[in-house]
């Protein structure tokens, strides 16, 4: 089975992912970036989905060692097995039904608050998240 | 000398009207009041086409009509000749007294068209010594009396338009005041006696010039040179003029502008806050997109943080357990499998050990792929994890720079245009940006005029001295003709006694103005009702008149109607007194611009001056207050009421 050059979202999502960059919190943001930030929301709230219906979003070539390392080490926690690094296409598959629950609780987020609301819940919750990391590693 | 009686005869709406203006109290007071349009300021013009033959009070309406009465018209025929006639009766301190009268015949035309044409005109004066003789007077003769007494050119500091009292001091500029102080200091007698001596001096140079050529030469050129200056004297004056009209403006806009906000400059300045305001908006928007794409990036290694953990741990564990690195060396197995040989032992390798080694060959090579990712994933991993450390000190550099930018905008920008709109709000801001333009205008004009009376009086300086030089070398000239001696004589006499003149005019006018100025003080603070309002009063060098307030501003422009008007009068009253000049004051309207809660002080002050001087007051019905009333009915010497008679063509005046 040969290695997928695309990382693929759900058809439906393409308007979300538009919708969020013209918000001034993703704007300027590349697919790549959307996409990984979509992911770790979808893990952060255990939302993976399958993907019904595939849409061409992000070319592999532009993925570079510490993008990979992501992909891997998530397709790593969800199997609980190292040698998924080899199957390119599982950890794939596993990244975008990740992004593809976390984009639509992400553009829920975003629509559901009022200007700047998301971006002081993203703030608290990711103090509250990191001080936490905090708190273990010592 | 005070008017003792007024007649007029068929003088507009006056078919017959004797008006006796008896001292019978302590105050020589008189108060005529009437109704708006019935004939009070007509009585002014009565005494000014008595005295000067003109009416310059006139209402327009009055001046469509004839000078002769309607009704006298009306009633007259065809042919008939009427008579308008006004006489003045003057008694005097020394008991003389004196009859101003003046009278035009008209002839009436009714057949064809109504007309009026003017038969002859008279006027006359008939002075009465103290012993009793009579002796009249036509022509020049009765125009230097009227002169003598009521100069006209200075008739205004005696017969007074209330309504044109408010502005007085913008009428009355330095140039005015000083020509009016020379007519009634009579220094205008010394100019005269100044220029009947220049004119025999210029005679005698003309004489010497004949007896020596070269003194003919330098008196045209010093009569060149007086020419000369004499034209630059009125370019001086009228540059002069221009400044003090200049400084007028200049005076009423500062004062109309006192404590009034300079908008133009707040709306400068408030453009530039709100310029300021826009470029830290956009510098708080910039260092919000730094903040979010921190916030970005370090989302996906928080988010992910147990996915991290668990993976350094599984790595950790491999390493542990020998796993990775693989614990077979590649390199060994490949060239064992290529020498067909094992490179440890020696032996040879059978057939299934050759297959057993290609099977692990395979497998190894499936396994370090693994492991160079997963240590890969190790060193990225813990790049992340070191990065995170940098989270929230960054965070709150950034947070607070942006605390900062907002509390400079909100505390210091925002407060600033706030307080310029609430510096300007209230205030017609177009308008007062015109004036505060007007002003500038002004200034500017002054400084031009300033520049070019500086260069003015250098002119004349140098002028004069050409001129110095010129005399002194016709000195040397003359000196040198024996014969001369004489014309030298009395040309250096002539010289001398122009110096002596011109310093003692300077003198008396300094002396007068410093006098005007201290009496024009003490009447003001002598009747002024709000005695702690005002610090001084000042006649400056260009003769302006200065009002102060106590706290040392300039004031005349911003004071009440009825402060001005009071001023006005003390003005008066002061150059009566230092030029000895004791007419009486006639005002009508007197209190026409004064506020009703001010009548009553103006009233005491009326009261106050009449005690020394003659005081006829022509008041309207809405004037005459129950506070104007209060105080000057008391005291009034006559009090006189204009009635319609048969029609409104004819006024009756009533003693109440």
């Amino acid at each position: 089975m040969s290695i997928p050059d695309r990382l693929y979202i759900h058809t439906k999502d393409k308007e979300l992912y538009d919708m969020l960059l013209k918000t001034k919190f993703f704007s300027g943001k590349s697919n790549k970036e959307l996409f990984l930030f979509a992911m770790a929301i979808g893990f952060k709230n255990q939302v993976r989905r399958e993907i019904s219906s595939k849409l061409e979003f992000v070319r592999t070539e532009y993925l570079k060692e510490k993008d990979y390392a992501l992909l891997y080490s998530l397709a790593i926690f969800e199997t609980g097995k190292t040698n998924i690094v080899n199957n390119e296409a599982e950890v794939y598959k596993i990244a975008e039904e990740y992004a593809h629950g976390g984009i639509q609780l992400l553009v829920e987020k975003v629509k559901g608050s009022n200007s700047e609301f998301f971006e002081k819940q993203l703030e608290l919750e990711l103090y509250e998240y990191y001080n936490k990391i905090k708190a273990e590693n010592e | 000398m005070r008017i003792s009686r007024i007649v007029l005869k068929n003088y507009r709406q006056y078919r017959k009207c004797e008006i006796k203006f008896d001292k019978n109290k302590e105050n020589d007071l008189h108060i005529i009041i009437g109704r708006g349009g019935i004939g009070k300021t007509n009585l002014l013009n009565a005494i000014n086409w008595c005295l000067y033959g003109d009416e310059p009070h006139l209402s327009q309406r009055s001046s469509q009509l004839p000078l002769l009465n309607l009704n006298v018209i009306e009633s007259s025929d065809d042919l008939q000749d009427q008579e308008v006639k006004v006489e003045v009766y003057v008694n005097f301190d020394d008991n003389r007294s004196a009859l101003f009268s003046r009278q035009i015949i008209y002839r009436i035309y009714k057949q064809q068209k109504l007309d009026i044409v003017k038969q002859t005109e008279d006027f006359s004066v008939i002075i009465r010594n103290e012993k009793g003789n009579s002796e009249p007077y036509s022509g020049e003769k009765a125009k230097r009396y009227v002169e003598q007494f009521f100069p006209e050119k200075i008739r205004e500091f005696f017969f007074f338009d209330g309504e044109r009292l408010d502005s007085y001091f913008k009428e009355a500029t330095g140039q005015n005041i000083r020509s009016t102080i020379f007519q009634i200091s009579k220094l205008d007698l010394i100019e005269r006696v100044e220029k009947k001596i220049d004119i025999i001096n210029a005679d005698l140079r003309k004489e010497a010039g004949k007896l020596n050529p070269k003194i003919e030469e330098l008196r045209k050129m010093i009569d060149e040179k007086e020419n000369d200056i004499n034209e630059l004297k009125d370019y001086y004056e009228n540059c002069q003029k221009d400044i003090e009209n200049v400084k007028i403006k200049i005076q009423e806009y500062r004062e109309k502008l006192r404590s009034i906000p300079d908008v133009s400059s707040l709306e400068k300045q408030r453009n530039r806050l709100k310029e300021m305001e826009k470029n830290r908006r956009n510098d708080y928007s910039k260092k919000e997109t730094e903040k979010y794409n921190i916030m970005f990036e370090y989302a996906l290694t928080i988010y992910l943080w147990p996915v991290m953990k668990k993976v350094l741990e599984l790595i950790l564990q491999k390493r542990a357990n020998k796993e990775i690195p693989p614990p077979v060396n590649k390199t060994i197995l490949e060239e064992t499998l290529n020498k067909k040989v094992c490179i440890i032992c020696d032996r040879a390798l059978n057939l299934s050990a050759e297959e057993r080694i290609r099977d692990l060959l395979t497998e190894i090579t499936h396994t370090t792929e693994i492991s160079d990712k997963l240590l890969m994933i190790e060193s990225i991993i813990n790049n992340y994890k070191e990065n995170l450390l940098d989270f929230e000190t960054r965070m709150q550099e950034v947070t607070e720079e942006l605390n900062s930018i907002k509390k400079e905008i909100e505390e210091t920008i925002i407060k600033d245009i706030n307080d310029i709109d609430n510096q300007i709000r209230g205030y017609n801001v177009e308008e007062i940006k015109l004036w505060y333009q007007h002003l500038r205008q002004y200034e500017e004009q002054l400084n031009q005029l300033n520049q070019q009376l500086g260069f003015l009086r250098d002119r004349r300086t140098n002028l004069e001295n050409e001129m110095k030089n010129l005399k002194n070398d016709l000195d040397e000239e003359l000196k040198k003709e024996e014969q001369l001696e004489k014309v030298r004589k009395e040309k250096q006499l002539c010289e001398r006694i122009l110096s002596i003149l011109t310093n003692c005019k300077i003198s008396i006018m300094e002396s007068i103005r410093k006098e005007i100025e201290e009496y024009t003080r003490k009447y003001f603070f002598d009747l002024i009702w709000k005695k702690e309002t005002f610090k001084d009063i000042i006649l400056d060098g260009e003769y302006n008149v200065k009002l102060f307030h106590s706290l040392g501003y300039e004031c005349l422009g911003s004071v009440s109607a009825s402060e001005r008007e009071l001023l006005a009068l003390s003005f008066t009253l002061a150059l009566h007194n230092v030029s000895g000049f004791e007419s009486p004051i006639i005002i009508d309207t007197p209190v026409a611009r004064v506020s009703t809660e001010m009548r009553e002080n103006f009233a005491k002050v009326f009261s106050e001056i009449s005690k020394n001087k003659q005081i006829i007051l022509l008041f309207t019905t809405s004037e005459f207050s129950p506070e104007v009333s209060k105080v000057l009915d008391p005291i009034a010497s006559n009090r006189f009421k204009l009635v319609y008679g048969i029609n409104e063509y004819e006024t009756n005046l009533e003693e109440i």
